[in-house]
């Protein structure tokens, strides 16, 4: 008996200790240095809860982003280079028609809704330390949508190679590749962060997610161009006739840009049916009505800092920061000069491979 | 002696309730499965899935082999009938009930949800997308003479759905009575949505009896409707057969967006697509003759 009282002592003082300790939490006593390391493993492990652990043998194509890695440039460079290319085969048709001014808007949006969306990140490696594989993500028991459970089963889970694995199978693995799962349960996969419970015939099907470039072509020209005939497209050419979207032009009539990307995102954020002008809505006491429209703005508004030398691409706070090379930030800072001042220069986007472009 | 006993127990039941606080409930998804090893998952999740969907439906076609096919995405509606020997009659048959109860479900969305995060689909609900595999499985297989499976209304109720998938695939199905007059053009285009109605137009202007009828409609829609409509025909010109003059005359009829205020870059989108047309003729529009 007196063996059990202790064994129960020691377990008891084991499981509390375990349940106290605070992993982020961070004293008074600890170094500058030790403060740094736990403020590191919050942005690493808050990060962790939305990622489903990819079978070794399921190939990916796009950049992988390497925590470890001292530099991100190439990282950086590729997944740039790819949202710019992507959004650039969607949006050159208003160049081609001359109208410069709805191209940067969409370019704009090219860059704030993958930022918002997956923070810049589609694929991921990480050390396997620290039970980053979670299971009820790996094996779909997290998704609360029955639809999504199922594209999950069939598309993800199902196949000869599937693309994940329950997470006893890496136990082995020192090193884990992981996609964005997003949408709080696991259920919004990639940098634009598809949902599952919408879109398994036309992208999970096809398994278009293995690929960072297909994902973001499916991403901005199905979902956030098109929408079923009432995305970015629909909108900037109605705008100035349709009631719903009076949030879209000032009194004199003329487009407000900014606003056009709000409400693309509202509708790729609640689909084809969602109010364009939801961003407009605020409460009582004046906030916004939707807290979503609140974030994306604030991530528009980043997006739209980023031809200030001192604004970082990407999360701090995640730990999702790019540092692409100078043609590229340049690029970029292009871009948002051009969708501020309405110009259309393009010395940097041209020397971008896919994005040349004869400047009129 | 008593006293360690208390103890004793009340440290057994901490100790359990801590395993039960922090592990149990932690993995109790895991324990789920573990519970159900038995049973197909994929099949449950497929039950759970569908079963909304199919709450708006008979058991008849609900629990059909058919119907499992439909709503499984995996399974090319183009192979469907290669794939299970199902008699033709019963195809026809399940297709035509089928779709009449989706069509009477639809307003209320066959049970969809939005999702945890708001996303609702509206018009490309599982519902839609079994109804486009059913049109899918009537094109690919023209023995189960799916122009003739429903009346008149029942076809004209499902154009009305605002899905251009749909509606082009039934355009597809049609497209011999649409061209032959029992399928009246007028009372069907003002329902078409996205690419289905260039589609339509493009099935008329292929045929010299028709292609008046093509070109009137051309014309009506870049006259009168909403710019987004007017830029989708402009886009999908290639389908349309027309000649240099009649494309010289539709591109008149674009000069309307020039001159309002607020169309400028409509103008200048449709004017750089009808050059496109053009270009693909060996032709080219000169805009400042077209609308001086």
């Amino acid at each position: 008996m007196k063996l059990i009282n202790i064994l129960g002592l020691i377990c008891l003082s084991t499981l509390n200790t375990a349940i106290s300790a605070d992993p982020y939490k961070i004293t008074d006593e600890m170094s500058e240095e030790e403060q740094k390391e736990v403020r590191s493993l919050r942005y690493h492990d808050k990060f962790n809860s939305p990622w489903l652990t990819l079978n070794n043998n399921y190939k990916t194509s796009g950049p992988v982003f390497n925590y470890n890695d001292d530099s991100q440039t190439r990282y950086s460079n590729n997944l740039v280079t790819l949202m710019l290319q992507e959004s650039h085969k969607v949006a050159v048709r208003y160049l081609e028609a001359g109208d410069h001014q709805a191209y940067y808007t969409f370019m704009i949006a090219g860059l704030a809704v993958p930022f918002h969306e997956g923070l810049y990140v589609q694929f991921r490696v990480r050390d396997n330390i620290g039970n980053p594989c979670q299971e009820s993500i790996n094996d779909g028991t997290k998704m609360k949508n029955a639809n999504a459970r199922v594209t999950f089963q069939e598309e993800i889970l199902a196949g000869n190679n599937p693309m994940a694995l329950p997470c006893s199978s890496f136990e082995n693995q020192e090193v884990l590749k992981q996609v964005l799962a997003g949408g709080g349960d696991g259920s919004d996969l990639g940098v634009m962060q598809i949902s599952t419970a919408y879109y398994q015939k036309n992208f999970f099907a096809k398994n278009l997610i293995y690929s960072t470039r297909q994902t973001l072509r499916f991403g901005l020209n199905y979902v956030l161009h098109r929408n079923y005939n009432k995305g970015f497209g629909e909108m900037l050419a109605n705008f100035n006739k349709k009631e719903e979207y009076s949030c879209l032009k000032d009194e004199a009539g003329n487009l407000i840009p900014e606003n056009l990307i709000k409400a693309t995102w509202a509708r790729y954020n609640g689909g084809q049916g969602a109010n364009a002008c939801r961003f407009t809505l605020r409460d009582e006491e004046g906030n916004y009505k939707d807290k979503r429209d609140r974030v994306f703005a604030a991530n528009l508004r980043r997006t739209l800092e980023l031809d200030q030398d001192d604004k970082p691409m990407g999360n701090q706070y995640f730990g999702m920061l790019l540092t692409p090379s100078p043609y590229l930030k340049n690029a970029i800072k292009e871009i948002v000069q051009n969708f501020k001042n309405g110009t259309n220069n393009r010395t940097h986007l041209n020397q971008i491979d896919q994005l040349s472009f004869p400047q009129k | 002696m008593k006293n360690r006993y208390i103890v004793s127990i009340i440290i057994i039941i901490g100790v359990a309730l801590s395993y039960y606080l922090n592990v149990t409930t932690e993995t109790s998804p895991l324990k789920e499965i573990s519970d159900q090893k038995n049973i197909d998952i994929v099949e449950h999740h497929r039950k759970q899935n569908i079963e909304q969907f199919k709450r708006s439906l008979s058991p008849e076609i609900s629990e059909s082999e058919f119907f499992e096919m439909i709503v499984d995405f995996a399974v090319d509606p183009h192979e469907i009938l290669k794939a299970k020997k199902i008699p033709l009659e019963k195809v026809k048959k399940h297709i035509q009930q089928g779709s009449k109860e989706i069509l009477t479900c639809l307003p209320n969305l066959c049970g969809a949800k939005r999702t945890k995060d708001g996303l609702l689909q509206e018009h490309a609900t599982l519902a839609h997308q079994s109804l486009e595999r059913y049109l899918e499985v009537l094109i690919a297989n023209p023995n189960l003479e799916g122009h003739s499976l429903f009346n008149e209304d029942t076809f004209l109720t499902i154009l009305a759905i605002p899905n251009s998938t749909i509606q082009s695939h039934t355009l597809t199905l049609l497209n011999q009575s649409i061209l032959e007059g029992s399928i009246q053009v007028n009372q069907i285009v003002d329902k078409l949505v996205g690419e289905a109605l260039p589609k339509l137009i493009g099935q008329l202007s292929n045929q010299e009896e028709t292609k008046s009828q093509a070109l009137d409609l051309a014309s009506e829609v870049v006259k009168n409707a909403d710019s987004y409509s007017i830029i989708i025909l402009a886009q999908n010109l290639t389908q349309v057969n027309l000649s240099e003059v009649e494309l010289t005359d539709l591109a008149k009829d674009t000069c309307h967006l020039k001159n309002t205020k607020g169309e400028e870059r409509n103008y200048k989108m449709v004017s750089h697509l009808f050059n496109k047309k053009a270009q693909e003729m060996g032709e080219t529009l000169n805009w400042l003759e077209l609308c001086p």
